[in-house]
C-alpha cells in the first residue's frame, strides 16, 4: 500500500512538475518574464524586438551564430529524437483511453466484467507511458527554447493563447486520468459507473483537444496561415490554428494513434502471454493481445487513405512541397514506408491466420490461408517495387534508362492505390474467415449467401483493376488521381456491405465448440512484437518525412532556417537516426511493461521485520 | 452448384453495374467522363 501511495506521489509529483514547467516557458514565451540576460540568444530576440513596434508579431532571421551551441551537442539531432519520443508516448496515451472507454462501455452494456478487467489493465500500462510523454514533453520545450530560441519566440508569440491553455488543459487531462485510473475500483455499478464513464469521455475529449493544439503549431510550419507575406501575425488566431493542414493531420493523427496504441498494448500482450505460467492467465493474455490486434486492424485499415489525404493536401497546399514528398529525395524513404505497411499487413494477417486455431472449427479454412496470403504478398510486392532504380552506370546502360520493362510500371501511383485496396479487402477477408471459424450458419440461404458474398467482393476488386488500369495507364494524370476515388469507395463499400452480411449469415449460428483462448503458437506473439515494432519504425520515419520537407525552413515562406544543420541529410543518416529513436522508445517501453510487472510481484522477507505481538 | 452460382452471377452483375454508377457519378462530381475523352 505504502508502495503504490509512493508511486501515486511519484506520477502526480512528475505530472505536476513537468506542467509547472510548461506554464513557466510559456510565460518566457510571452515576455511575461524578461528574457534579458538569459545569454546571448535571449538578448539577439530583445534587441530585434525592440526594432518593431509593440505587439507585433513578426518572425526573426537569426544567422548561423545566433543559433546557440550547448555542450557540443547537436540541436538538431536532439531535437528530433526528444520530439519523436514525446510524440510516440503521445500517440500511445491518447489512444489507449479511447479504446479503454470503447471497452468498458462494452462491459457495462454487456455486464460481462471480463471487459472492465481487461480495460483497466489496458489503462494500467499507459499510467507509467503518461508519465514519460509528460517528461519528454517538457524537455522538448527546454530543447526548444534552449536551441532554437527565435523559432519558440515567433510561434509563442502567435500561438500564447493555446500554449497558455495547452499547459491547463494538462492539468485537466491529469486529473481525469488519474481519477479515472485511480477511481476504477470505487466508482463500480450504478450510477458510479456512468460517472466513470463520464471521467472517461472527459479524458478523452481532453487529451483530442490537446493534440489538436499541438497539431496547430506543427501545421502553421507547415502551411502558415493567419499572418502576412512577410510573416506578421494579422492577429487572427483562428486563421493561424485552422491553417490548411491542420485538419489533414488532425484526421490521419487521430487514426494512426489508435492503431499504434492498439499495436503497443498487443505488445504488452504478447509480452504477459510469453511470460505467463498458468493456463488460465495464458488464456487471459491471449484474449487481450486478440483485441488488441483486432483494434490495430480497425483503425489500420482506413489508414492509408487518411494518408492518401494528407498527402494530395500537401500538394494542393504547395506542389513543391509536394514533389519533395514523393518524386524528390524523401521518395526513397516512401519504399521503406511501404516495406514497413506491407510487414504490418502482414503481420497482422498471420496473427489471425494462426488465432484460427483456438477453435475446433478453424480448420474448415486452412486452404485458404495459402490463397490470402499469395494475393496479400503479390500484393505488398506491387506496393513496394519503386518506380526508378538505384544503379550503377553499368546497371543503367545495361537496362536502357532509369526504369525497368515490367517492374517500371509498377512504381506509379495507380498501381500502388490498387495494391493497397486489394491487401484491405484480403485483410478483411481474412477476419471474415476467422470470425466464421468457430460457427455453423443455420440460415436456409447460406450457401445463396456466401455466393452473394464471394460475388461482392469479385466485382469490387474487378471495379478496383479497372479504375487502376484504365486510369492508371490509358488516361491523364487528372484521371489517375480522380480515379483513387472511386477505388477508395469500393474497398469501404465492401468492408461494410460484407460485414453487414455476414452479421446476417451467422444470426443464430451454432458454435463449433468453446473458443480456447490460449491455443495459439508463441510465433503468433512475435506477430505482434512485430507489429508494435514496424509501427514505431514507420511513425518516426513518416514524422522525419513530414517535417523534412520543410526543407530549409523553419516556418515555410516565411523564416528560414539559417542554422548549420539547415540542409536535408543523407537517407542513410535519417534512418539511422530515427532507428536510434525506435530503439530507445521501445527500451523505454520494455521498462514500462517491466514496471507494471514489478508493480504486481509481492516479497515477503522471513525474519526481516521486527514480530509484532498481539 | 446452382446454389452458389445463380446468386453469384445475379450479384455480380448487380454489384458491378453498382460499382460502375458510383465510379461515374464519382467522377462527375470532379468534372470528368468515366472513358477518357482526350
Amino acid at each position: 500500500m505504502g508502495g503504490r501511495n509512493a508511486h501515486r506521489q511519484a506520477s502526480w509529483g512528475k505530472g505536476l512538475g513537468v506542467a509547472a514547467a510548461l506554464i513557466f516557458l510559456v510565460t518566457w514565451g510571452l515576455g511575461v518574464i524578461d528574457p534579458a540576460g538569459w545569454g546571448a540568444s535571449a538578448a539577439f530576440a530583445q534587441e530585434t524586438t525592440d526594432a518593431l513596434p509593440a505587439g507585433v508579431v513578426a518572425p526573426q532571421q537569426p544567422s548561423e551564430a545566433d543559433y546557440p551551441t550547448i555542450a557540443g551537442v547537436n540541436s538538431r539531432v536532439v531535437v528530433w529524437l526528444v520530439a519523436q519520443l514525446h510524440l510516440w508516448f503521445a500517440a500511445f496515451v491518447l489512444a489507449v483511453p479511447i479504446f479503454v472507454f470503447i471497452i468498458e462501455a462494452i462491459g457495462m452494456a454487456t455486464r460481462d466484467e471480463r471487459y472492465d478487467r481487461m480495460a483497466y489493465e489496458f489503462i494500467k500500462v499507459s499510467i507509467t507511458a503518461y508519465s514519460l510523454t509528460a517528461i519528454m514533453g517538457g524537455l522538448l520545450t527546454f530543447c526548444l527554447v534552449l536551441f532554437y530560441p527565435h523559432l519558440f519566440q515567433y510561434l509563442a508569440g502567435i500561438f500564447k493563447e493555446t500554449m497558455f491553455y495547452y499547459a491547463l488543459l494538462f492539468f485537466a487531462e491529469s486529473a481525469c486520468l488519474y481519477i479515472y485510473y485511480y477511481g476504477w475500483h470505487w466508482l463500480q455499478g450504478g450510477f458510479r459507473k456512468w460517472l466513470h464513464l463520464t471521467v472517461g469521455l472527459l479524458l478523452n475529449a481532453v487529451g483530442t483537444v490537446l493534440m489538436f493544439f499541438a497539431n496547430a503549431w506543427l501545421t502553421f510550419m507547415m502551411s502558415p496561415a493567419g499572418v502576412d507575406a512577410g510573416g506578421v501575425f494579422t492577429g487572427d488566431l483562428w486563421g493561424a490554428v485552422h491553417n490548411f493542414l491542420w485538419n489533414p493531420i488532425n484526421l490521419h493523427r487521430v487514426i494512426a494513434n489508435i492503431a499504434y496504441g492498439g499495436s503497443i498494448v498487443g505488445a504488452y500482450a504478447a509480452y504477459k502471454f510469453l511470460s505467463a505460467r498458468g493456463s488460465e492467465e495464458k488464456a487471459h493474455y491471449d484474449w487481450m493481445g486478440y483485441t488488441a490486434n483486432l483494434i490495430a486492424i480497425s483503425a489500420l485499415l482506413p489508414l492509408p487513405f487518411a494518408g492518401y489525404y494528407l498527402a494530395a493536401e500537401i500538394y494542393a497546399y504547395s506542389q513543391q512541397m509536394g514533389i519533395t514528398l514523393m518524386g524528390g529525395i524523401f521518395a526513397w524513404l516512401f519504399i521503406i514506408q511501404a516495406v514497413l505497411i506491407g510487414t504490418l499487413f502482414l503481420s497482422a494477417n498471420y496473427y489471425l491466420w494462426c488465432g484460427m486455431g483456438r477453435s475446433d472449427g478453424g480448420v474448415r479454412y486452412h486452404r485458404w490461408v495459402k490463397y490470402l496470403a499469395i494475393v496479400i504478398i503479390g500484393a505488398f510486392l506491387v506496393w513496394f517495387t519503386p518506380h526508378t532504380l538505384v544503379l550503377t552506370n553499368e546497371e543503367l546502360k545495361a537496362l536502357g534508362g532509369p526504369y525497368h520493362k515490367y517492374l517500371g510500371p509498377l512504381g506509379i501511383m495507380p498501381a500502388k492505390n490498387t495494391a493497397v485496396n486489394i491487401m484491405i479487402l484480403f485483410t478483411t477477408l481474412s477476419f471474415i474467415l476467422y470470425r466464421r471459424a468457430n460457427k455453423v450458419a443455420t440460415v436456409s440461404w447460406a450457401k445463396a449467401g456466401n455466393a452473394a458474398q464471394v460475388a461482392l467482393f469479385a466485382a469490387g476488386i474487378a471495379n478496383i483493376l479497372f479504375l487502376g488500369i484504365y486510369h492508371g495507364y490509358f488516361t491523364n494524370t487528372v484521371y489517375k488521381v480522380a480515379s483513387s476515388i472511386p477505388q477508395v469507395a469500393t474497398t469501404l463499400i465492401i468492408i461494410v456491405a460484407s460485414t453487414v452480411l455476414d452479421r446476417f449469415i451467422y444470426r443464430g449460428a451454432n458454435e463449433v465448440g468453446p473458443i480456447h483462448w490460449g491455443r495459439v503458437p508463441d510465433r503468433a506473439q512475435y506477430a505482434l512484437f512485430l507489429l508494435a515494432v514496424a509501427f514505431t519504425w514507420l511513425m518516426g520515419l513518416m514524422g522525419y518525412i513530414r517535417s523534412g520537407i520543410r526543407q530549409h525552413w523553419h516556418v515555410v515562406g516565411i523564416m528560414r532556417d539559417n542554422s548549420a544543420d539547415a540542409y536535408t541529410p543523407t537517407l542513410g543518416y535519417a534512418a539511422n537516426v530515427v532507428s536510434i529513436g525506435t530503439v530507445l522508445f521501445m527500451a523505454m517501453v520494455i521498462f514500462v511493461f517491466w514496471l507494471s510487472q514489478v508493480s504486481g510481484t509481492k516479497t515477503h522477507p522471513a525474519g526481516y521485520w521486527k514480530e509484532r505481538r498481539a | 452448384m446452382k446454389n452458389y452460382a445463380v446468386p453469384f452471377v445475379l450479384v455480380f452483375l448487380a454489384c458491378g453495374a453498382g460499382f460502375l454508377a458510383l465510379d461515374y457519378a464519382v467522377m462527375s462530381l470532379q468534372g470528368l467522363s468515366l472513358f477518357f475523352s482526350g
